[in-house]
């Protein structure tokens, strides 16, 4: 009997939530159906990131990999060695790199990362022999590094993924009880490109223009110190809206959250594909959402799409709309319906593997 | 519902009325970005600096707490595991020494830096207090010569009244 081919997936961090750890599982676990396949992690976050995800120190020096893909997103300059030293066939799955021109003054260290990962497409460009982007937006960087052939294809993601996660009955009821006329969710890591401090100034403005009393729950991990902190001094000026900053939770915990919210609104200036608001669209929730970066192609006709440069005033009105008139409300959701529909349809992770097995032979 | 562009039309046109209205002032949304910039600004600026110190001495020290001068026993390498294991206990008495004189060594200097890290945040405290009482005392002025001003122009309209 033949051995199986392997091809082996590369990622600085795994942790539980983590979109693109999220996406890795999912397309380990298609592969495995053809190949031997693992999901290494410079980092495992919690015990079962490390049942999931092998140690990349575990990986032994000659691995005899058939192919290698690595979620690039991010750089680590560690990663970047290992990925220099390595001599197997390299397949990448870009993820987008966040311009490092939002970090620059505040946080020159992770500015650099993020300048480093940029640097790491051009690098990695002649070892590489697939190239897949989750997007059209993040196909572009590529292009513009010279790759020739990139496929577009947000392999592993699944939008209906949390329609099925048993909701939190006591997290319900004490969001109803603190959010007596309902609150709007925002899902995301708290990170000055997510524009945190705007979806505050909306719902701010919001409530004062129009009375509504509505709160704002933000669920995603807080990365950056100064921001966090900088957002939670902020809180006290925006005294017109209760925020609740829900931090790192579980997926039945946003699975609760999202289903119990009036509405999804997000304000990010910059995303290279964008999961959440479609998860949120799967769950009958409303979404507003600002047109940047990938958001436009991701969402579809599946929300209120505001300009790319829309501020807190024009969000505010748009929210409003949608919270009051409910001919708007129900056809926003059942747009949302339909567009998770079409991209649940399509098997990108099926299409993925036929690439990597072109690509092995 | 009409689509997206046809929207966002109607909602640009109430945010005009609103704003000849007086309900958004003019400017708002670039108030709203230099109110939280500025914000962003005295944190970064070393602010919580004190705060991000307290907590790098917590780290160190159950980093401190946890050297015990012995390393893993893997290796890559065929019989490198056993070879390790052989080294280290051959040299494990004098490295476990030097760790622990190592531990003490930087208990003193994290003693020293949180020292310092509490005289920065007494300092940082008094100087919040101190801000706060002249915050409040422009305000109050700033109330009086408010009320001043609305009594010059109640004056000056009973005089236009009168004349």
């Amino acid at each position: 009997m033949t051995p199986r081919q392997r091809v082996h997936q590369v990622l600085i961090g795994a942790s539980q939530g983590d979109a693109v750890t999220g996406m890795a599982l999912a397309l380990r676990d298609g592969l495995r159906e053809h190949f031997d396949s693992d999901v290494y992690a410079l980092w495992r976050h919690g015990p079962e990131m490390e049942r999931e995800c092998q140690s990349l120190d575990d990986m032994p020096l000659t691995s005899g990999a058939d192919l290698l893909l690595y979620h690039l997103s991010i750089g680590y300059q560690e990663m970047h060695d290992w990925l220099m030293a390595r001599e197997e066939p390299l397949a990448i799955s870009y993820h987008n790199v966040t311009p490092s021109s939002f970090y620059r003054a505040h946080n020159p260290e992770f500015a650099d990362d993020l300048d480093l990962g940029r640097k790491e497409i051009t690098e990695l460009r002649n070892r590489v022999v697939l190239a897949v982007a989750d997007s059209d937006f993040n196909k572009t960087d590529l292009v513009a590094a010279g790759y020739e052939h990139v496929h577009v294809i947000p392999a592993g993601f699944s939008p209906s993924r949390l329609v099925e996660e048993p909701y939190d009955p006591y997290l319900l009821a004490s969001m109803r009880s603190r959010y007596p006329n309902g609150y709007v969710v925002a899902v995301g890591q708290v990170l000055p490109h997510k524009r945190i401090e705007q979806l505050m100034q909306t719902m701010h403005l919001m409530n004062s223009t129009f009375w509504g009393n509505v709160g704002l729950v933000i669920c995603g991990v807080q990365r950056q110190h100064g921001y966090f902190q900088s957002l939670l001094r902020y809180r006290s000026r925006c005294a017109m809206v209760d925020v609740h900053f829900a931090g790192a939770v579980s997926d039945r915990e946003l699975a609760t959250y999202v289903r119990g919210a009036s509405a999804y609104l997000g304000m990010s200036d910059h995303e290279g594909f964008c999961i959440p608001p479609l998860e949120a669209a799967a769950m009958g929730v409303p979404v507003v959402i600002k047109g940047a970066g990938a958001i436009p192609e991701s969402i579809g006709n599946g929300a209120l799409l505001l300009p790319a440069d829309a501020g807190p005033v024009l969000a505010a009105e748009a929210l409003n709309e949608v919270l009051t008139n409910a001919a708007m409300r129900h056809t926003l959701i059942a747009r949302g319906h339909q567009r998770v529909r079409e991209l649940q349809e399509q098997s990108h992770v099926q299409e993925t593997i036929r690439l990597i097995a072109e690509v092995v032979g | 519902m009409t689509t997206s562009e046809e929207v966002l039309t109607e909602l640009r046109r109430r945010v005009e009325v609103r704003r000849q209205e007086g309900k958004y002032p003019p400017d708002l949304e670039r108030q709203l970005e230099a109110e939280f910039a500025s914000i962003l600004e005295v944190v970064h600026r070393g602010e919580d600096e004190v705060d991000h110190i307290a907590h790098l001495v917590t780290v160190l020290r159950q980093e401190v707490l946890s050297l015990n001068g012995l390393v893993t026993n893997q290796s890559r390498i065929p019989g490198g595991r056993l070879y390790h294991r052989v080294v280290g206990k051959i040299v494990g008495r004098q490295t476990r020494g030097v760790a622990q004189q190592t531990q003490v060594a930087l208990q003193r200097q994290l003693d020293v830096i949180e020292l310092i890290q509490r005289q920065l945040r007494a300092q940082r405290d008094a100087d919040v207090r101190v801000l706060h009482q002249i915050e409040t005392a422009i305000r109050d002025r700033l109330m009086m010569v408010d009320a001043l001003a609305e009594s010059v122009l109640e004056l000056e309209r009973k005089a236009t009244t009168k004349s």
